[in-house]
């Protein structure tokens, strides 16, 4: 009698199990899918994400790197290069005027250390990701465009936000932003 | 004339087939997607990629055709053949309407279950003449797996025949007018829905073709044309098995105001859709469980609810 119930029991739990199986299933089969259909919609990336390195520039508009290379010191993959011109300016005073600033952003591999080490916070590390190019010229990002994108940012609370930042973008849960 | 018409309805029966196999594949796509918080094809076809298996078809149509050396020639060229055959065979006896069936077979029942049993002799083919290890393990597979469910397959559609009185399956339909067999028989009802779905090698049951420990089962082999035409007829099969349990628990085409065949698709989809959600929530067993679950729960099972049946109509 025992084993008589015992094999009405497994049959009967087998198909409950399924039944409760097939509810959390039906759940996600009307839950909001998490796709995101990358052209069309884009991610908005959390402002501590690292794409290409940008210039800043402060509230004058003029770039804040005083060309002191300890970005090209740093860097691990040698990708950074400055030329800067050692000018005597007015009472004698000797500074360093930076000229070019290069990326190569074929060798950059997108650590931060630069944003890192600069003493002016004048580099920082922009959420610009889409570097892809057709064309190798585009793979050398030079002192106007690293400060073009460099004015897209602002300082904000010793964070370095995008302008305009959390408008008109996806910003998906999970992105660091409230 | 005759020929004529036979001739047309072919065309609308194979055309039907192949179609709504395209759609069936979209249809487990989405499906699955969905399940795992995915969207599924999106991209061919706007909207949701609804042209993504026709350019999945036109691509495998025009891949190479690659026969193994150590196949056996004959048997492999003719194992999908056979499989589509037995598909659309199938076809003859839905009913799609009180007069939209190809053949009203006095036997419709007992040919459907003969024919729906006919593909297990492409797999064993197809299994045999690749010359592969995981495409005869596959097909040994598949092959203990029907034979062991078309048991409790036939002895719960046997219930039913006993309740209509009928093997035809027009008349089994016209048998419901009054109460759907689900309602009569709602054990055999379970047991059908768990033996057609192992009958069609569909997960749970998909033993047959575990990719994780066969490759891809008897079909491992195949590729290009010959192997969509596996997996076309698989779905054909599909809609067949679920268009045989809405006719014979669902009542079939019967129902009000939409017209029969309206009432037939919303039945069968609905059967289709079980499968597919199914699928994305039982694990597969292994095949020690699935030959006990068969021999030791849906055997003895059905033949009890087949005694009880037998007693209910000689009371009745």
């Amino acid at each position: 009698m025992k084993a008589w119930w015992n094999y009405v029991a497994r049959i009967v739990e087998t198909l409950a199990s399924i039944l409760i199986g097939l509810g959390i299933t039906f759940r996600h089969l009307v839950s909001k899918p998490v796709t995101l259909q990358y052209p069309d919609e884009r991610w908005e990336p959390p402002y501590t994400f690292r794409g290409m390195p940008a210039l800043l520039s402060d509230e004058d508009g003029a770039l804040k790197c005083t060309a002191c290379r300890s970005c090209t010191r740093i860097c691990p993959a040698s990708a950074i290069q400055i030329k800067a011109e050692l000018t005597t300016g007015e009472g004698g005073r000797k500074r360093l005027v930076l000229q070019e600033y290069v990326v190569d952003l074929g060798r950059c591999i997108v650590c931060g250390l630069c944003a890192e080490v600069c003493p002016n916070e004048a580099l920082t590390m922009a959420s610009e990701y889409e570097l892809a190019t057709v064309d190798p010229a585009n793979l050398t990002a030079g002192l106007d465009r690293l400060a073009e994108v460099g004015r897209k940012y602002r300082y904000n609370n010793q964070q370095v936000l995008p302008e305009g930042y959390g408008e008109g973008h996806v910003v998906r849960e999970g992105s660091g932003v409230k | 004339m005759n020929l004529l018409l036979a001739g047309v309805k072919f065309t609308l029966v194979l055309g039907f087939m192949m179609t709504n196999a395209l759609v069936l594949i979209w249809l487990e796509r989405k499906v699955s997607g969905r399940i795992q918080n995915r969207l599924g094809p999106m991209r061919v076809g706007r909207p949701h990629g609804w042209l993504q298996t026709v350019a999945d078809a036109v691509k495998l149509l025009f891949k190479e055709d690659v026969i193994p050396d150590d196949a056996d020639r004959l048997t492999f060229l003719a194992a999908p053949a056979v499989m589509f055959l037995s598909a659309l065979l199938l076809y003859v006896v839905i009913p799609f309407g009180p007069r939209a069936v190809v053949m009203d077979l006095d036997i419709g029942v007992l040919y459907y279950l003969a024919v729906a049993g006919l593909s297990v002799i492409s797999l064993l083919a197809a299994g045999w003449g690749s010359n592969n290890k995981y495409s005869i393990l596959g097909a040994m597979r598949s092959t203990a797996q029907m034979l062991s469910y078309e048991v409790p397959l036939i002895l719960a559609v046997a219930a039913v025949v006993m309740l209509s009185g009928t093997l035809s399956i027009q008349g089994i339909v016209r048998a419901q007018s009054r109460v759907w067999f689900i309602v009569l028989q709602p054990v055999g009802f379970l047991v059908y829905l768990t033996a057609v779905l192992a009958e069609l090698n569909r997960a749970p049951f998909d033993l047959s073709e575990a990719e994780s420990e066969l490759v891809a089962g008897y079909n491992t082999e195949y590729s290009g044309m010959r192997w969509s035409i596996f997996f076309l007829a698989e779905y054909a099969n599909l809609f067949a098995g679920s268009a045989m349990a809405a006719t014979l628990f669902l009542g079939g085409w019967s129902g009000p105001w939409l017209p029969p065949l309206g009432w037939l698709l919303l039945k069968t989809y609905f059967f289709v859709f079980l499968a597919m959600w199914l699928r994305w929530t039982v694990p597969r067993v292994r095949v020690d469980q699935l030959l006990a679950v068969s021999w030791k729960v849906l055997v003895p099972i059905s033949l009890a609810n087949l005694l009880i049946t037998a007693a209910g109509v000689v009371l009745r």
